[in-house]
């Protein structure tokens, strides 16, 4: 009775044990392994970001369909498309984007499975910053148990602060974490974070 | 063969009882929840502006520099006055900050910045000095702990350097309560995220009544969407005659994760500026979050994440 009771308690403890490492080393290794990619990815975002300000969803799990959200001073435009439609190159073109450059970054984007790529302004002591970020949906992350989880990578303007633990702060005086679109990020570098986020965006 | 034990009898008639009970509390409350004002009944005046934007650009002019207020310890008087000056010269600009449940108030705010510049200035700058001010039928007067908060909220987008927005935001969340602010109504650090600052329907129209002198007819609820035979005509003759608020499932317009949920709940709050219908197509254009979007949807979707239409007009 006692050996059945340690045996129920044991498996489904090693079992979370197993899950959350999964999910740390995963975490750890996944911008080390496609670097070259995702580093193109926003190399590319952040150029034509800088000629006409846009963001882009991947809607579903084929990745055939996207929403495109075109930033005005003014006035946001989101449309939908799917990837094999005349709409989307007529819409880019009519919007003045460099229409066979995005095609190509929507095609990187699909490789890596990155569901949202944006850039967002966030303050530090009333000082503008912004950072770019794109959320990956990566199936190793999955859980039965849990809702789906999103790899999101930021790149930030600027070189920011660490705790010791390597958790993204405000200022080098912060004691608490400082937490962006309600994620904690973790440093990869100076200027790149992770985090993981049951929100893409 | 059957038979029914004498406790069984009992039980099933006591069941019925308690069915019947159910049923009337619910259609009793149902009645008093749901506003069931239709539509189509005779349309009132058109919306008209109180105040010019003009008017209150002068009014804050001759107020020059703000002294601190001990009533509002942190929001810095410079930044407020602003504020306030972006906000009322237009255009109506990113506002609700990220990550809070300020919707409803980021919504009702366009009446009093669109059609009141004046008397909105005068309100903020009232509250400003005295802790307390008058708009419409209410006395905002918002206790200690929501004063020390405000001017405090970081990492919250555009809203870390909005002071105005933060006091107006939070005073609102304090003075006006509705069954979901029950279980966490009083302000504590990081409230403005939680069900404290939330809105129920019923709530957001009471709040749009007591504060702007505008007639208010609402259709829909918390959980049962309102029906339209053509949502596209109802909504743009309304929008003809004065201001148009939607109250919607966000989760199905604004996607922010990929669960699919059969139980679809209003979340969100934003004000119709315009609709355009071309076939199949909607295209709508709504102030969300202190901006204009157009986005593009189909009569049926937009029929499936409306849960809630209220629309305002002068009496």
């Amino acid at each position: 009775m006692k050996k059945n009771l340690s045996l129920q308690i044991f498996i489904p403890a090693m079992l979370i044990v197993a899950l959350s490492s999964c999910s740390q080393k995963f975490s750890a290794s996944y911008y080390r392994k496609n670097s070259e990619t995702v580093n193109s990815i926003h190399a590319q975002y952040r150029q034509l970001y800088a000629e006409r300000p846009f963001s882009v969803e991947y809607k579903d799990k084929t990745f055939n369909y996207i929403s495109l959200e075109i930033i005005k001073d003014t006035i946001r435009y989101i449309y939908k498309f799917r990837l094999d439609e005349n709409k989307l190159a007529d819409t880019l073109d009519k919007y003045q984007f460099n229409t066979a450059a995005i095609v190509g970054l929507l095609e990187d984007m699909r490789t890596i499975r990155c569901t949202w790529i944006n850039k967002m302004d966030f303050y530090v002591n009333r000082q503008k910053e912004s950072m770019i970020y794109l959320s990956v949906r990566e199936k190793k992350l999955d859980s039965w148990f849990k809702p789906e989880k999103y790899y999101t990578i930021a790149f930030f303007s600027q070189p920011q602060q660490f705790d010791t633990r390597g958790r993204l702060k405000a200022t080098a005086r912060a004691t608490q974490p400082m937490k962006i679109n309600n994620a904690i990020y973790w440093k990869i570098t100076d200027r790149i974070c992770y985090a993981i986020s049951e929100h893409f965006r | 063969m059957s038979f029914v034990l004498p406790w069984h009898n009992k039980l099933l008639t006591l069941e019925k009882q308690y069915i019947k009970k159910t049923l009337f509390l619910f259609v009793l409350l149902a009645s008093i929840r749901v506003p069931a004002i239709a539509f189509h009944k005779p349309a009132p005046a058109d919306t008209v502006n109180v105040s010019t934007v003009q008017e209150a650009i002068a009014y804050l002019n001759t107020i020059g520099n703000l002294d601190s207020s001990a009533m509002w310890p942190n929001i810095d008087p410079a930044l407020l006055l602003q504020n306030l000056n972006t906000s009322i010269r237009g255009p109506l600009k990113s506002f609700e900050g990220k990550n809070t449940n300020f919707c409803s108030y980021t919504a009702l705010s366009y009446i009093p910045i669109r059609y009141d510049p004046l008397g909105f200035s005068r309100f903020i700058i009232d509250l400003y000095k005295n802790g307390k001010a008058k708009m419409g039928k209410s006395l905002i007067e918002p206790g200690s702990k929501v004063r020390n908060a405000a001017g405090t909220l970081l990492y919250k987008g555009d809203l870390d350097i909005n002071h105005l927005a933060q006091m107006w935001f939070l005073s609102l969340a304090d003075h006006f309560k509705g069954y979901l602010n029950l279980f966490n109504s009083s302000y504590n650090a990081g409230d403005e995220n939680r069900l404290w600052a939330a809105t129920n329907f019923a709530k957001f129209n009471r709040m749009v009544r007591r504060l702007f002198a505008y007639k208010v007819k609402a259709r829909g609820s918390d959980l049962v969407r309102p029906h339209f035979d053509d949502i596209y005509s109802e909504l743009q003759s309304r929008l003809q005659k004065g201001t148009v608020f939607l109250y919607l499932n966000n989760r199905m317009l604004y996607k922010k994760n990929h669960e699919t949920s059969r139980f679809g709940i209003p979340t969100h709050y934003v004000v119709l500026t315009d609709i355009i219908q071309d076939g199949n197509t909607l295209t709508i254009i709504y102030w969300d979050a202190g901006r204009k979007t157009l986005q593009q949807v189909t009569p049926q979707f937009l029929k499936k994440i409306v849960y809630g239409a209220t629309f305002c007009s002068n009496p």
